[in-house]
């Protein structure tokens, strides 16, 4: 009964992290390029808009982008399978001086830890009064939230002024397996940072924190 | 309920009021509390005739409590009496007013002691409280409570209890009343002034008042009803007992209340203005509803526990600030936890950077002068497990070939090996090309001026052009296949030391210190000043991916620049103590950077280039010339100067040398690794170029029929290999079988004895 009962629960487990991850590496490549195209860090005509969380989105059209995005994007999805992932996070930063001027940051945790996936039937069920999963809607509805607040941010954020770049850092844990494509690299952390807590989703298996911090024009 | 039958109605029974007698000031209070209770009761109204209704009405006063919400608690029951008032004074229906108002008047009726004529609600009232005037405390108490705490045990007690004349259990009953009464007298008169001062107003003192009445109410009441009426007894009593022990007094009060009632619109009016203000008022309301304001609209999830979090970890923080030795070693530990920074996980990023969108119109040239290869071919795991493996390296040259004319300026970059297996060499004014593969030789380019000297040469990476720098500050790009000048961008005013490509960018390092840009298909080929150097600039070179820019002077510093921003270096580094000349990235680590210092120094320093952070040090003991990299191997060459003039293979990250070849008489001024990277060539100052064999690659078996099929395969030499890998000097020149390596051996030295 229990050897039958194992399986079934950690494919279970699999089936929920392959479909948060889904989520979250969607929810990443949205955000990236909804920022990229509200910081101004490309020009608008190398966007096009997309339905998406029920919100306009706009998604980037020019093949390098792309291409650069999914090989991160690509990486980051198998370390968010194997649970290796603590933030994601994308900084802005000023070609000229390669300040760090903007840092934006999604903490992901996982949230469903608990022993009862991995249990073999030790806490039924049951017993556990948890809430009851959430529907692919109300996840949806959580995101839109955070897509409408990021676009909002943009009223207190201060102006970009010269061209800037961005960079897409990745905290993941120390026993990663790191590709060749992948180095270690500097946090990017803004010195005397403000800081803008943003709202968070969260999936059935992770949780997903976003954060803003900026600069503040040194007067 | 216990009391909506007026056959339940157990007050009638006697009972002495005198087992209860409260204080003149509790029974002020009492009489707010009893006035208070009565509001909302609007079925009690004087317009409703019916005796049943009053009773029910004054049993439960406040008929939006639900009774079975109340918990038998003072509290719960201050609150309902609080409620009560306030919900009769706010909503003020009639019949509430009425009911407000007959209460107010049962007090206030004793100072206008007149009129006899009883309308039917008040003479029912009065009835019962003459017949049975000992049992008047008890209702009054009841009427005070009409909770359900009282409600449940005296009404069962009162229900047990139909015999109306059982005056023990009345007894008992009272003085359980009594001690809850005077305590809800204490809570009461606990209670914020404001509602103790306003409770009395509206009875206009009533006690100095009652006195006179007494009498004239004994006369005039008859009992009219056995039915007893706890309402009216409730508020008869209450005066009476404090004035005089005649039972009759109670019915007295009731009449005059019943007289006063055509003062009902006046007095309600006033007595309704005077409740409104401190029984209305909100604060009350709030205090039952609760309302509470969560968060900050900026800051929208805040949870409780973050807070606590922030506060644990400062506090962690306050304690490794207070005692950072008490914490020792997990100092480190602590403080980045409290940080909210976790050791156990690495930040990395991906290596490539974000595209440019800026320059897409030279995506075409881009990619004509893309390198071949990607630098960061990821090693095959057969090369990885067979690293363990013992390495043998052939400790003589596999070719020599004479570099007659060569300077020997330690500052100067004069040769480089192509993609097409081309190797370059700057020999005083003039560039020689020698193809390893077909071993031909040329002169390509020849300086004009008197003065003027070749001092520095780099390969594009497509192998068909080749930058050239001249002592006079000119950089010139030659095409190969027709050997021609493709053009010279000047504007340097001293020599250039030094060249470095990275696809269509060239880039210059001056004697002056200066590091310029070109961008080889402008017009203005000046594309950046990369200034900090403070003196000529000896290494240069771009990583593999382009995006950084090592630069290594006789200032001593090294210097890393981003590709993106030209204004300052990413770093600058001043660690070595000499001369910097040696500059190479790792091939299989993107951002790791190897730098030699010259003889003062005798350093290579190991950097990380994303973080800037120094993360190995290796002290060789002699000038370092040159680091190279293996491709396949993780090892790296660096060539010496004095005393020994050697090269050395060293392992990384161990840094243990493999091998240590004494290669020249002199000091080795340049290196350059062959395109397939097996081999090295190495130029000193004893003019004489040498090709070693240091990183052959791995072979089972690796006997020599297989090491020349490799050897050809990768065509970094013709099929010499036959003839053996004995020297070829260029003195040899009538050497048996000659065979490509004589011939070129002899070209070259034909070629400079021709120059």
């Amino acid at each position: 009964m229990q050897q039958q009962h194992g399986p079934i629960i950690n494919s279970r487990k699999q089936f929920l992290l392959r479909g948060s991850t889904k989520i979250i590496v969607e929810f990443f490549e949205y955000c990236v390029n909804s920022l990229l195209f509200q910081r101004g860090l490309y020009a608008a005509e190398h966007f096009k808009m997309t339905k998406k969380y029920g919100l306009h989105m706009l998604v980037t059209t020019d093949p390098a982008v792309k291409e650069h995005m999914a090989n991160i994007l690509k990486q980051v999805e198998e370390w968010l399978m194997v649970s290796k992932v603590e933030k994601l996070i994308l900084a802005v930063k000023s070609k000229e001086t390669m300040a760090v001027l903007e840092r934006w940051q999604f903490d992901i945790r996982n949230e469903k830890d608990d022993p009862s996936y991995t249990d073999n039937g030790a806490s039924p069920s049951g017993s556990r009064a948890s809430a009851p999963p959430k529907t692919e809607q109300q996840i949806q509805e959580e995101i839109q939230a955070i897509m409408r607040q990021i676009t909002a941010c943009v009223t207190f954020l201060p102006m970009l002024d010269g061209k800037c770049t961005w960079t897409i850092l990745c905290q993941a844990a120390r026993d990663a397996e790191v590709p060749t494509t992948w180095s270690d690299a500097d946090p990017h952390l803004i010195q005397n940072p403000e800081q803008v807590k943003l709202r968070s989703f969260s999936t059935n298996m992770h949780r997903v924190d976003a954060m803003v911090a900026y600069r503040l024009r040194d007067d | 309920m216990v009391f909506k039958t007026p056959e339940n109605r157990p007050v009638g029974t006697d009972v002495p009021p005198r087992s209860l007698v409260p204080s003149p000031r509790r029974s002020v209070l009492l009489n707010g509390a009893t006035s208070k209770l009565i509001v909302p009761s609007s079925a009690a109204s004087p317009s409703d005739p019916a005796s049943p209704s009053s009773n029910r009405s004054a049993s439960t006063p406040t008929p939006n409590a639900a009774p079975k919400k109340f918990k038998p608690t003072y509290t719960n029951l201050l609150q309902s009496l609080k409620d009560s008032a306030t919900n009769g004074s706010l909503t003020g229906n009639g019949a509430r007013k009425n009911m407000f108002s007959t209460s107010r008047l049962v007090s206030s009726s004793s100072k206008l002691s007149s009129m006899a004529p009883l309308t039917p609600t008040t003479s029912s009232q009065s009835s019962p409280t003459s017949t049975t005037p000992k049992s008047t405390p008890t209702v009054a108490a009841l009427s005070v409570f009409s909770s359900s705490v009282l409600k449940d045990s005296t009404q069962d007690t009162l229900n047990k209890t139909p015999n109306h004349n059982n005056n023990n259990n009345k007894m008992e009953l009272l003085s359980f009343l009594g001690k809850r009464s005077s305590s809800v007298a204490g809570l009461l008169s606990s209670t914020p002034s404001r509602y103790r001062d306003a409770m009395p107003s509206p009875f206009g003192e009533p006690t100095p008042c009652q006195s006179p009445s007494t009498p004239q109410s004994a006369t005039k009441s008859p009992p009219r009803r056995p039915n007893p009426q706890i309402f009216g007894r409730s508020m008869s009593t209450t005066f009476t007992r404090t004035k005089s022990t005649t039972p009759t007094t109670t019915s007295v009060g009731l009449a005059r209340t019943v007289s006063s009632g055509n003062l009902h619109g006046t007095k309600l009016d006033i007595v309704s203005n005077d409740w409104k203000a401190p029984g209305g008022s909100s604060p009350k309301k709030n205090k039952g509803k609760k309302i509470f304001i969560q968060g900050d609209r900026f800051i929208p999830t805040r949870t409780a526990t973050t807070i606590t979090d922030a506060h644990a970890m400062l506090d962690l923080a306050k304690s490794i600030a207070m005692n950072p030795s008490a914490n020792g070693q997990s100092s480190t530990q602590a403080v980045a936890e409290a940080c909210g920074l976790s050791l156990g996980s690495r930040i990395l990023s991906f290596n490539a950077e974000a595209p440019c969108l800026d320059d897409r119109g030279a995506s075409a040239v881009r990619k004509m002068y893309s390198r071949h290869g990607s630098f960061n071919r990821s090693l095959s795991s057969s090369s990885m497990t067979n690293l363990l493996m013992k390495r043998t390296i052939l400790t003589s040259p596999e070719r020599v070939l004479d570099a007659p004319g060569l300077l020997d300026d330690y500052y100067l970059n004069l040769l480089d090996w192509s993609c097409l297996n081309v190797v370059a060499i700057g020999l005083d004014k003039s560039v020689f090309i020698w193809n390893a593969e077909t071993g031909e030789a040329e002169n390509l380019v020849t300086l004009p001026g008197a003065t003027d000297a070749i001092t520095s040469v780099s390969w594009a990476f497509d192998g068909a052009f080749l930058a050239v720098g001249t002592f006079s500050g000119d950089t010139q790009i030659w095409d190969v296949e027709s050997k021609a000048m493709v053009r010279s961008m000047g504007g340097h005013l001293a020599r250039v030391g030094v060249l470095a490509w990275d696809k269509h960018i060239l880039s210059s390092g001056c004697r002056d210190g200066s590091i310029w840009n070109h961008d080889v298909r402008l017009p203005n080929h000046k594309v950046a000043e990369l200034l900090k150097h403070t003196n000529e600039v000896c290494g240069l070179t771009w990583r593999g991916d382009g995006a950084q820019l090592a630069s290594g002077g006789n200032d001593n510093l090294v210097n890393i620049w981003d590709s993106r921003t030209t204004t300052a270096p990413k770093f600058t580094k001043t660690n070595h103590t000499a001369a910097v000349k040696a500059l190479a990235w790792c091939p299989w680590q993107n951002n790791l950077l190897a730098s030699g210092g010259g003889t003062a120094d005798k350093q290579i320093h190991f950097w990380n280039t994303t973080t800037g952070a120094r993360v190995n040090s290796l002290n060789t003991g002699s000038q370092v010339t040159s680091i190279v990299w293996s491709k396949d191997y993780k090892e790296f060459m660096s060539s010496h100067g004095y005393p020994d003039n050697n090269i050395s293979v060293y392992g990384y990250p161990s840094l243990n040398k493999i091998v240590d070849i004494p290669a020249h008489e002199s000091r080795v001024l340049h290196t350059a690794l062959s395109p397939d990277g097996q081999s090295v060539a190495t130029v000193a100052s004893d003019e004489n170029l040498k090709f070693w064999k240091l990183f052959e690659p791995r072979l089972k078996n690796a006997k020599g029929g297989k090491l020349t099929r490799t050897l050809s395969r990768s065509g970094s030499f013709s099929a010499g290999t036959s003839k053996g890998l004995g020297m070829d000097d260029y003195d040899d020149e009538n050497a048996p079988g000659g065979g490509p390596v004589g011939s070129t051996g002899r070209t070259i030295a034909s070629m400079t004895r021709i120059r």
